[in-house]
C-alpha cells in the first residue's frame, strides 16, 4: 500500500544505460524534475553524489538505493531505474553490476519521511525472485503495478 | 534562559541528527554491515564536541522523533505551529538559543 502511493509509470525508467555515476543519477532524477518534486537538479545530483561518496548505497546483490536529503526537494519521491541487461557499473568500489536502482529524493525539512519507504524497498530487494520479476517488466506501467502491489 | 548564554551550535546538532539518521538508513539497507562503523565513529566524535546539557536535551528530543526541525514561513515543521516574529528575530540574531517556543525542538531557520 505504501509503495503504491509512490509508484506510477512515469517514475520508472526501463533500459537505463551506463555512464558516470553523475550521468546515472541525473537520469534517475529526471522524472522528479519533470513532476516538480525536485526543483534544482544540479543541487540534487550534488547531494546524491556526496552521499554516495560517504558510504555506497549499493548492497550485496548489486541493487543501489541512491538517496539524499536536499533543499532542492519539495516532496518525498521515488524513481525506479531498471538497467539494461547485465546491469551497469555504479559504485567504483563495488565489483558488481547494478541491475536495479531505487532513487529517493528526501526533503531536507522532513529528514525521516522516507524511512518506511526505504524499509519496504529493502525488504522487496532481499528476495531475488521478486527482483528478477521486476527486472523482466515489459513496460514502465507493468513495473509500477508489480512494485506497487508489494505488501512490505 | 538568559540571553547570550546559550551553547547551542545548531550546525553541529543538525550534523549529529544527520549521522543518526544515516545510521538508521544503513541498518535498513545494509543490515548492520561494517559500512556503518565509520559513521558511528563520526557520530561519537561529534557528540564529544557538544555541551552535555545540550546533548541530553538532544537525546530526549530524538527519542521522540526529530531533535532539529526546520522553520519555514515562520512555522516550526516539527510541531507545525507558528513561531512569533520577535522570537525568530532573536534566534536569527543569535541572542537566544535556536529552539521552538512551542515544542522545544532545536530549530534551523530556513532563509
Amino acid at each position: 500500500m505504501l509503495l503504491k502511493n509512490f509508484m506510477k509509470a512515469d517514475r520508472v525508467i526501463l533500459g537505463l544505460e551506463g555512464g558516470s555515476q553523475e550521468q546515472i543519477l541525473r537520469t534517475l532524477i529526471a522524472p522528479m524534475v519533470q513532476i516538480g518534486t525536485v526543483t534544482d537538479p544540479d543541487q540534487m545530483v550534488a547531494d546524491l553524489l556526496r552521499r554516495e561518496s560517504e558510504v555506497t548505497t549499493v548492497i550485496d546483490n548489486g541493487i543501489a538505493f541512491p538517496h539524499a536529503r536536499s533543499n532542492a526537494v519539495r516532496a518525498l519521491s521515488l524513481t525506479v531505474g531498471i538497467a539494461v541487461e547485465g546491469g551497469v557499473s555504479f559504485a567504483s568500489a563495488a565489483n558488481l553490476k547494478t541491475p536495479l536502482f531505487f532513487c529517493l529524493a528526501i526533503p531536507a525539512f522532513a529528514p525521516t519521511a522516507h524511512m518506511r519507504l526505504l524499509q519496504s524497498l529493502a525488504l522487496f530487494s532481499r528476495e531475488m525472485n521478486r527482483v528478477e520479476r521486476l527486472l523482466q517488466s515489459a513496460t514502465p506501467a507493468a513495473a509500477a503495478r508489480y512494485l506497487g502491489n508489494f505488501k512490505g | 534562559m538568559d540571553e547570550d548564554e546559550h551553547n547551542v551550535d545548531i550546525d553541529k546538532l543538525s550534523r549529529l541528527q544527520e549521522l543518526e539518521i544515516r545510521i538508521s538508513e544503513l541498518d535498513i539497507v545494509h543490515q548492520g554491515s561494517a559500512d556503518a562503523d565509520a559513521v558511528h565513529t563520526q557520530r561519537e566524535a561529534l557528540r564529544a564536541q557538544i555541551d552535555p546539557l545540550v546533548l541530553s536535551r538532544f537525546d530526549r528530543l530524538r527519542a521522540a522523533g526529530l531533535a532539529v526541525a526546520h522553520v519555514r514561513g515562520g512555522m516550526c515543521l516539527s510541531c507545525n505551529l507558528s513561531i512569533p516574529q520577535g522570537d525568530l528575530n532573536r534566534i536569527n540574531s543569535g541572542k537566544v538559543e535556536p529552539s521552538c517556543p512551542n515544542c522545544g525542538s532545536f530549530v534551523h531557520v530556513d532563509v
